[in-house]
């Protein structure tokens, strides 16, 4: 028997320190290096482009999603802030003709702040009942959007919402809205910057908190963890990621309805590609978005347009049945979380 | 020349709780002096976990005010507390179960203080604290699937993690063998001596009577006796608590 030892601490919160340290930076860098270089082989590849531009948009969304559920949070309601996110930045566009380069970001504030009314009212539910309540509040705002006609133009959607603009990296102008290899670039960056900070919360010291909440509240309390304060920090980042992907979809498709943003398919969507891919691993809501999506839309569609959306429920399914921890159980050598 | 007591570490004036009008504490006085090891007695239902709950500010007092060294903290949360020094485990273990036993420790020592290190940085010492309670040869398992006894023991260890200044053990030898209750007791000895004061609940005495110096005994929410162990055991409420009276 040893006794407690007082050292002082020798502190490595270095982040590139820690993601090399991981077991996955290989398997990380092979899939970028791919991902980034596949379209100079395949320059006129344009429906790939968008499938796989859309899959990384997509896993965006099924991380912001997983932020929350890593605090053990399971949100059945994320398109309330994917919505809010895309009237908040599709209005301001329409009523103000502020750039999408504002009005995104905007967008995703108003997301953020519906994040801060579930941190304010379902913050001692948990489990089953924070799932519930999460479902039924998508319902006030697309409600409240469907009926306010004036403003919103109700169910008969919101057109014309300008597209992305030009963007200008030195004598570089690059047309997002032109070119489908260019957008498929910059979702593809996006997703690499989104994927660093999902990285960056699942290895910081407030993840490990998160982690805590999630497998024991009282444990994690008594153990020094602030459990309000964890929780309500990941929602409002999780909300707000979710807002920003509402934002950015309302100017990539240049039209929305509330049937749409507000659906129960977009509240499902990161769940089925974060448990497909492993929500207890930062690649996990990634490589779920990567594979599952471009399966769904390159080969189950054209087989089967009619049914091809019950094949999620199927995935689902299978998943909990043979790899309840998602696909990357494979990729750690220790079948856990990291 | 009188002598004079050692500081008050932690102190109950008047604390007690109910639930929907039905009082589960009554009108709690209770002292712990620093360099004290205090056992709570009592028989099923007494109130005994209640009251550590309400020390660790799991629940909040209806009435009456605990103070710890020196500060009112009858409303703090546990996170607070833990900050401040207050650790505890729990009667039924509560262990991280995804978790490896490491881990479990390891959040102790990242978020027992407000400044804590992070995983990597606090590694050995994590390691020191499971050999401390005999569990450095389970480092990598899942806390799910240690055995109730060794749950208990990474339970200690993840709450010593937090750097306690008054450590709350509920039940900690609830359940062991005459050999692994002995174990115990020199750890507890070892971490008195460390400097770390204790409260220890102990439903059937096998612990307290070892290494206490001072036992509370309490029934129906109150506070039936208090003073050295070998007098409160033998006083007939005690005994009747435990026993029941002969008709």
């Amino acid at each position: 028997m040893g006794t407690i030892s007082r050292k002082p601490y020798r502190k490595q919160n270095n982040f590139f320190c820690r993601f090399l340290a991981s077991e996955t930076w290989p398997l990380a860098a092979v899939v970028g290096g791919l991902l980034l270089a596949w379209p100079l082989c395949f320059p006129k590849a344009d429906l790939y482009y968008q499938v796989l531009g859309m899959a990384c948009f997509y896993g965006v969304l099924a991380m912001a999603w997983n932020i929350l559920a890593l605090a053990g949070g399971i949100s059945l309601g994320h398109s309330a802030f994917f919505g809010l996110g895309a009237y908040g930045s599709g209005l301001l566009a329409h009523y103000q003709g502020w750039s999408p380069a504002v009005t995104i970001p905007l967008g995703a504030m108003v997301g953020a702040g519906y994040g801060v009314l579930w941190g304010i009212f379902f913050q001692r539910l948990r489990g089953v009942y924070f799932g519930l309540a999460t479902l039924a509040a998508v319902e006030i705002p697309r409600v409240i959007i469907d009926n306010w006609g004036s403003f919103t133009y109700g169910s008969l959607g919101l057109v014309g919402i300008p597209g992305l603009p030009d963007l200008r990296l030195g004598a570089v102008e690059i047309s997002l809205g032109a070119s489908l290899r260019a957008l498929y670039y910059f979702l593809l960056a996006l997703m690499c910057l989104a994927g660093a900070l999902h990285f960056w919360v699942m290895h910081s010291r407030w993840g490990w908190g998160l982690r805590a909440i999630r497998e024991n509240e009282a444990a994690a309390a008594m153990l020094g963890v602030n459990v309000r304060r964890s929780f309500f920090l990941a929602l409002l980042l999780s909300s707000f990621l979710a807002g920003l992907c509402g934002g950015l979809y309302a100017h990539l498709l240049g039209l929305i309805e509330p049937a749409l943003v507000f659906s129960l398919h977009l509240s499902a969507l990161p769940l089925v590609l974060s448990i497909f891919g492993g929500r207890f691993h930062f690649l996990g809501p990634l490589l779920g978005a990567l594979l599952l999506y471009p399966l769904d839309q390159l080969v189950l569609q054209p087989y089967l347009p009619m049914g091809h959306a019950a094949i999620y429920g199927v995935v689902i399914i299978a998943t909990i049945f043979f790899w309840p921890r998602g696909l990357t159980t494979c990729l750690s050598k220790r079948r856990r979380s990291v | 020349m009188l002598e004079q007591a050692p500081p008050v570490c932690l102190e109950l004036h008047r604390v007690s709780m109910s639930f929907g009008g039905q009082p589960v504490l009554k009108d709690i006085n209770l002292v712990v002096r620093e360099g004290e090891i205090v056992g709570l007695i009592g028989p099923n239902g007494a109130g005994k976990t209640m009251l550590f709950n309400l020390i660790a500010g799991v629940y909040h007092a209806s009435q009456g005010s605990i103070r710890y060294r020196g500060q009112e903290t009858t409303r703090w949360p546990p996170h607070r507390l833990c900050h401040a020094g207050l650790a505890r485990t729990f009667q039924v273990p509560r262990p991280f179960p995804e978790m490896t036993a490491l881990e479990n420790v390891l959040l102790g020592l990242m978020f027992g203080k407000i400044d804590g290190p992070a995983a990597d940085a606090a590694k050995e010492q994590a390691g020191e604290l499971l050999a401390l309670v005999g569990l450095d040869h389970k480092t990598d398992t899942p806390a799910g699937k240690l055995t109730l006894s060794e749950q208990r023991r990474l339970e200690v260890a993840r709450a010593l993690a937090t750097r306690p200044h008054l450590l709350l053990l509920d039940e900690i030898a609830a359940g062991l063998s005459p050999q692994a209750v002995g174990q115990v007791a020199r750890l507890v000895k070892k971490l008195h001596r460390q400097g770390i004061n204790l409260m220890i609940i102990d439903h059937f005495l096998n612990l307290t009577l070892k290494v206490c110096h001072r036992l509370v005994a309490l029934d129906e929410g109150e506070i039936i006796m208090a003073g050295e162990p070998g007098q409160v055991i033998r006083h007939p409420e005690v005994v009747a608590a435990y026993l029941g009276t002969r008709e």
